[in-house]
């Protein structure tokens, strides 16, 4: 059977419910791992001691990206099927300053509060009853920025289609631009990083 | 320190093995199997605007006639294929449509009953990238109400006189080839009799509906 299996109606909606709980598990338990229930550690992404956020994050896009583009060539995963959301692009802007200076100021981001709270850290639940807060806020006032947060839309925007380059080449460019990135994540936390060790996992 | 060592070695292995991936990325070409292409909407729409999408009955039975180099692809069921056709027309479904190599320039007529389906072909093959292609304007209907069972109103023109009887030559021309059990030029009446699929049967449709 071809993957999106949801999509292909390998499970039901129930079932599903089912399926996004264990990958939510392993996307918690793998946080976790990474060390990004401490906001010390994610925050020192912003003072290039510990680059660990990006080179987790770009590895992930790079594995997902190699999947989808192999998986889709060898006929296992119908590409077209797979959800991509829909671009607005200056809502989209507005909302990842917001989202930026929300990370910056509270140390987390909305998946690695969950760890935090989840671990039994404090800061993680206040960071938690904030975002809920916000959830909350940004519902009852959606009727006000609903005009905005539909405007300028782009509808499925990938790279490929954007920057009119075959598939294969931007392939081959973003993972350029991620070992590229490795090794100057690598070499600024030489740079950067306290003499004393503590960049242990 | 074997530790540290060992984990860098994994990165460094990783990292080598999404570097390949990378690489072989560039020579894989597109995972769609050439099922995504392209298309300039403008030209499609500028096409479509200036009826270059299209032929008449009339048109197409004159090439037919003319033994004019082109192919005639019949969309509907094999059912209804072999209960009439079109002379020289081909039976091809949709997806064997766009399964076909045909060369590029290749002159192309598609019909289907009323055609819907003629035109949602045309789309995709325009998509292809194939420049002559056109649809039967009005489908077998078009083409049984024109060509093989032509009407002449009591009020008509002279103009309509003249198609008429162009029409009638057509439609004798064509009744000869595909209609030995019937030929009819005057405007019968719908009457369905129950015929065995392997005879030709031809009745007058009221409606332009369906595909």
């Amino acid at each position: 059977m071809n993957a999106p299996f949801y999509k292909f109606g390998l499970f039901g909606e129930d079932a599903s419910l089912v399926v996004a709980l264990l990958i939510g598990i392993g996307f918690g338990f793998f946080l976790e791992r990474a060390g990004f229930g401490s906001a010390r550690k994610l925050a020192a992404q912003f003072y290039f001691t510990d680059l660990r956020v990006f080179k987790v994050m770009f590895t992930a896009i790079v594995t997902a990206m190699l999947g989808v583009f192999w998986l889709s060539w060898l006929g296992l995963l119908d590409y077209t099927q797979v959800a991509v959301p829909s671009t607005y692009l200056i809502p989209q802007i507005v909302g990842g300053l917001v989202f930026g200076i929300g990370f910056v100021m509270g140390g987390y981001c909305p998946g690695t509060c969950c760890v935090a709270a989840a671990t039994g850290r404090l800061d993680g639940f206040v960071h938690l009853f904030g975002m809920i807060s916000g959830i909350l806020l940004f519902g009852e006032l959606f009727s006000f920025v609903e005009g905005f947060y539909h405007s300028t839309p782009m509808g499925r925007a990938t790279l490929p289609d954007l920057l009119q380059l075959p598939f294969g080449l931007t392939i081959f460019l973003i993972v350029l631009l991620a070992l590229a990135g490795f090794a100057a994540a690598e070499w600024l936390e030489g740079k950067f990083a306290p003499s004393t060790e503590e960049a242990g996992s | 320190m074997i530790r540290q060592l060992t984990s860098l070695s994994l990165n460094k292995w990783l990292a080598l093995a999404a570097g390949g991936l990378g690489v072989l990325a560039l020579f894989a070409g597109s995972p769609f199997q050439g099922h995504r292409v392209t298309i300039d909407l403008k030209d499609l729409a500028r096409t479509i605007e200036s009826e270059g999408d299209h032929v008449e009955a009339d048109q197409l039975a004159e090439r037919i006639m003319l033994k004019s180099r082109m192919r005639v692809i019949d969309l509907r069921d094999s059912i209804s294929f072999a209960s009439y056709h079109i002379p020289t027309a081909q039976l091809l479904s949709m997806e064997e449509l766009l399964e076909e190599r045909s060369p590029k320039e290749e002159m192309l007529v598609l019909y289907s009953e009323g055609g819907i389906h003629a035109a949602q072909a045309w789309m995709l093959l325009k998509a292809k990238g194939l420049a002559n292609v056109y649809t039967l304007k009005g489908g077998l209907n078009a083409w049984k109400e024109d060509i093989l069972f032509p009407v002449l109103s009591e009020t008509a023109s002279p103009e309509e006189r003249v198609l008429f009887a162009k029409r009638k030559a057509l439609s004798e021309y064509f009744g000869r080839e595909s209609l030995p059990v019937r030929r009819d030029t005057t405007a019968a009446p719908a009457k369905p009799r129950p015929v065995p699929p392997a005879k030709v049967v031809l009745e007058r449709e009221k409606t332009r509906d369906g595909c």
